[in-house]
């Protein structure tokens, strides 16, 4: 697989390296720019379709369709200086429809229900990845639309108006599907013993 | 466990704990640039071909969309027929001559053959659940092929026969206003004239109805009496041929050879007129030849003392024992009436046609009817619950379509009848006929309430206060000028729409 990627012509114009120049450029046709913008958020997106989904192998291919969808939208983007926060609603949208494709084919029962691999994913104790596959055992009973608000709030710790902009909402609508979810959260917790205790030992101030 | 949760951060620290944890799931490197060239690769693709890619869904609908439309099209499609030995004129009405008979090849495989000298009509019912058939004058004889969810109706002037998966035979001799239905199978519902709504007939039941004497009877017809007829019936497949198909030399009127039994199939044979109905729509007709092996044979007619005076089948026709009025294109009546006819709306009333109207207007008839459509405005009363409710019954009385006994608006004198029969159709109402004696008020009428469009109705049944049955009656119609068929108005308002589609004077 020794493809070259096409990195920019030396006599090519200087590209503005903001993401608003990024964007103008991107749209004007210029490959140089959506490999800038690429490279400039293809950590995040590998970062929120993991944490959204749980290790996997297939994520790759999640990206690569978030950046696809991302380049064939640009033209929805009114302020070209919002590309992160575009970045990340495209890539919750892509993981958001994998999350449901998974939920109708485990119901179809063509693939098993999403599971964690073995291999070990965190580093540290085994409890803590114990717990962590709880916890994505946890989620896959969420809706996709709770799954990606529990991502973007408590996994990125993005502040409210950054939630509320990634899913399109309000910012009271956020709030309130924020509590909604923290109540189920909650109440799902009570079935799975591993996270109790996981969050049961935290309470206690000690380190899982 | 309640120690436990009694150390237990709040809800939303737990879900803040819980995020710390996926946190600290370890992301498998950064991606490489391969996956860079992976997307590339793909975005030349994805931007080749942007807008098919974007139009797919709407295409998709779209196709589907025309897809549904085209099947509810094709479902909705009437049945298809075929029409041989009859012309069609431009009012959709088809005639054979008196040389040769007629027939009807539905695409379901239900036949209709028609006699010499006979004038009909065909509405189709949507879907192809089958068709009504009207027969403005003469002899027909159906075979109709039973259907789930099949319609079929036979309107032979003021009667009508609902067709329930059956086998009958109808006569209808217009001269003499006679009606006769014998059931051979199954059952109908059969409504019009003295006949109440809805009345069901069985095998083995005759019927016979005289407008003449508003009078019907029903008796049992004796097996052997179709058995006979299965026997005796002469006629063959030569109904779409040159040569004529009655056997005139003796033979009761429209006898037939019976065919094999064909249980799939409803043969009825009738004789009517009715001018009601419209005539074949949209559907393609094909007036062609058709094979004569493909005509199934229907059975006879019953004979019947009814049909069997001379003013049927004598050779010198008599003097008629009816007048049918005869409607001008002008709205000029004759053959009985010389008078025009008009329509005229109450107070509360709007018409949609005719389109120009003002008091008395001329009517002219349209396709042989004379219609009158629009709006009633509801009555406006007082002591609604008490004994004196008044209403402005006098102002705003519904509309009316009339017609003057006389060119010069005179009494009817001399030329007067004894019994009049008016047919009609429209929206379900309490329709009512009037009758205005020269030289009274104009707004003082003799009245028929809740007239029944076929009815024939004597003087002696008009009544100066119809609504209330009581009054004052007419002796008899010489000094009546006008006549009106009357659509009331009502505590609500109402649409009307209603056509009268022929008058019959009787002696």
């Amino acid at each position: 697989m020794a493809v070259s990627p096409p990195l920019p012509q030396t006599a090519a114009p200087e590209l503005d390296s903001s993401d608003a120049g990024l964007v103008c450029a991107a749209r004007a046709g210029d490959r140089r720019a959506c490999f800038s913008i690429w490279s400039k958020y293809a950590a995040l997106v590998q970062r929120l379709v993991w944490r959204f989904l749980g290790p996997g192998s297939d994520h790759a291919d999640l990206c690569q369709e978030a950046f696809l969808r991302l380049f064939k939208r640009l033209n929805d983007l009114r302020e070209p200086a919002a590309l992160r926060g575009f970045v990340v609603s495209v890539t919750l949208g892509v993981a958001r429809n994998e999350a449901r494709r998974r939920r109708i084919r485990a119901i179809v029962g063509w693939v098993p229900e999403e599971v964690l691999p073995a291999a070990p994913t965190l580093p540290g104790q085994d409890e803590a990845r114990e717990a962590a596959r709880a916890l994505y055992r946890l989620l896959a009973t969420l809706g996709a639309e709770d799954r990606s608000l529990f991502v973007t709030r408590f996994v990125e710790k993005m502040d409210l108006s950054e939630v509320a902009a990634a899913h399109a909402l309000s910012l009271s609508t956020a709030k309130r599907r924020l509590a909604r979810l923290v109540a189920r959260v909650n109440a799902r917790l009570e079935a799975s013993p591993v996270l109790l205790e996981y969050v049961g030992l935290l309470g206690q101030g000690r380190d899982p | 466990m309640k120690g436990k949760r009694d150390v237990f951060p709040t809800a939303d620290s737990t879900c803040q704990c819980l995020g710390d944890l996926a946190r600290r799931v370890e992301i498998s490197g950064v991606p490489p640039l391969a996956e860079w060239a992976d997307i590339d690769r793909r975005l030349d693709r994805t931007w080749r071909v942007p807008s098919l890619r974007r139009l797919g869904p709407v295409l998709a609908v779209s196709a589907l969309a025309i897809l549904c439309a085209a099947g509810y099209l094709v479902a909705r499609r009437p049945l298809g027929y075929r029409v041989a030995n009859c012309a069609l004129s431009a009012k959709g009405v088809f005639a054979t001559t008196s040389a040769r008979s007629g027939v009807v090849a539905f695409d379901d495989g239900s036949q209709m053959s028609v006699e010499k000298d006979a004038r009909f009509r065909l509405a189709m019912v949507p879907f192809g659940h089958g068709a009504e058939v009207s027969l403005d004058d003469g002899e027909a004889h159906l075979a109709v092929v039973h259907r789930p969810g099949a319609r079929w109706s036979v309107q032979a002037g003021p009667f009508r026969i609902d067709v329930t998966g059956t086998r009958f035979d109808v006569r209808w001799s217009r001269p003499l206003g006679r009606f006769q239905l014998t059931m051979v199978e199954g059952e109908v519902l059969v409504a019009g004239g003295a006949i109440p709504p809805a009345t069901h007939l069985r095998t083995g039941q005759t019927l016979s109805a005289d407008l003449m004497t508003s009078s019907f009877t029903i008796a049992d017809t004796p097996s052997r009496l179709t058995e006979a007829h299965r026997a005796d019936d002469t006629y063959s497949a030569k109904t779409t041929s040159a040569e004529p198909v009655r056997q005139d030399s003796g033979a009761p009127r429209g006898s037939r050879p019976l065919p094999p039994a064909t249980p799939a199939r409803k043969r009825t044979a009738i004789a009517t007129r009715n001018p009601h109905l419209t005539a074949a729509g949209t559907q393609s007709v094909q007036v062609e030849a058709l094979p004569p092996p493909s005509i199934e044979p229907v059975r006879a007619l019953v004979p019947s003392p009814l049909f069997s005076t001379p003013a049927v089948a004598a050779p010198v026709a008599p003097k008629p024992s009816l007048l049918r009025v005869v409607f001008g294109a002008d709205g000029q009546l004759s053959n009985g009436f010389t008078g025009e006819t008009s329509v005229e709306g109450g107070e509360g009333t709007s018409f949609s046609a005719p389109a120009s109207w003002n008091d008395r207007s001329p009517l002219r008839p349209e396709a042989e009817l004379l219609c009158a459509s629009g709006t009633v405005a509801a009555l406006v009363c007082v002591n609604e619950n008490l004994p004196k409710m008044h209403c402005n019954w006098d102002s705003n009385w519904g509309v009316a379509i009339g017609w003057y006994a006389r060119a010069d608006h005179k009494s009817w004198g001399d030329a007067a009848v004894g019994a009049i029969a008016v047919d009609f159709r429209g929206r379900s109402a309490s329709y009512r006929l009037e009758a205005h004696l020269k030289g009274d008020p104009k707004e003082k009428m003799y009245c028929i309430d809740n007239y029944k469009s076929g009815q024939v109705v004597r003087p002696s049944m008009f009544k100066s206060e119809c609504w209330a049955d009581k009054g004052d009656t007419l002796a008899d119609f010489h000094q009546v000028d006008l006549f009106n068929l009357l659509f009331p108005s009502a505590m609500s308002y109402v649409a009307f729409r209603y056509c009268v589609s022929g008058i019959t004077l009787f002696p």
